[in-house]
């Protein structure tokens, strides 16, 4: 062993954000592909913040649900309706579903660009997923 | 001759990530991930293990021994 590393998730790149709704069975909707910049979310009773009722998304599920981003840290951040909140999972659960998925996407793409393969990949039976990819030197 | 490198994550279901890097030594295993490693997020935590060490010169000083009165 040389390092161990622990790393916090951030939502930052778009099209793994994309790939990984799509991943754990939503239907993203990306207003660029309309031929719009944003698309407007009426949240009521919003998770995110409390003052606005409509909101501007980069990428949306539905009329209630979308991602927008925070122009600060450039990650992407859930805005939904909590009293419309239909999923089978509560909000807390699909966030943390979702951005497990966009870890596997993000790790798959950029450890391949770094000249990797996958050696191993399982889910674990705690629920994690284990990857492994080599490369030689 | 050519060494094998290997990465291990294990992707929690919160979505943060362990990552284990096995096969390097030295600085060279830092440089190795941290493009990989700033894509994904923040690190919040980070330990060098033992093998880091293996092909560095490691400078000892002598330590004079404690008189006791």
């Amino acid at each position: 062993m040389s390092h161990f590393t622990c790393i916090k998730t951030k939502l930052h790149d778009k099209k793994h954000l994309v790939e990984a709704l799509i991943d754990i069975g939503e239907r993203p909707n990306v207003p660029s592909d309309l031929g719009m910049e944003v698309v407007e979310l009426v949240v009521m009773n919003p998770s995110h913040v409390e003052d606005h009722p409509v909101v501007e998304a980069q990428i949306s599920i539905g009329a209630d649900v979308g991602f927008k981003l925070n122009e600060e840290t450039g990650n992407y951040e859930l805005y939904a309706d909590k009293q419309t909140w239909n999923k089978k999972v509560p909000i807390d659960r699909f966030i943390n579903k979702l951005t497990q998925q966009y870890a596997l996407r993000c790790l798959t793409a950029s450890t391949r660009e770094e000249g990797y393969e996958i050696e191993e990949q399982y889910v674990a039976e705690d629920g994690s997923v284990e990857l492994v990819v080599t490369r030689w030197d | 001759m050519s060494q094998k490198q290997s990465i291990r994550f294990r992707i929690k279901q919160d979505g943060t990530v362990e990552e284990v890097v096995s096969g390097v030594c030295g600085s060279t295993c830092k440089t190795l991930t941290k493009r990989i490693e700033e894509k994904l997020g923040i690190i919040s935590y980070s330990e060098v293990t033992s093998e880091y060490y293996k092909n560095e010169q490691v400078v000892e000083t002598e330590q004079p021994l404690t008189k006791w009165r």
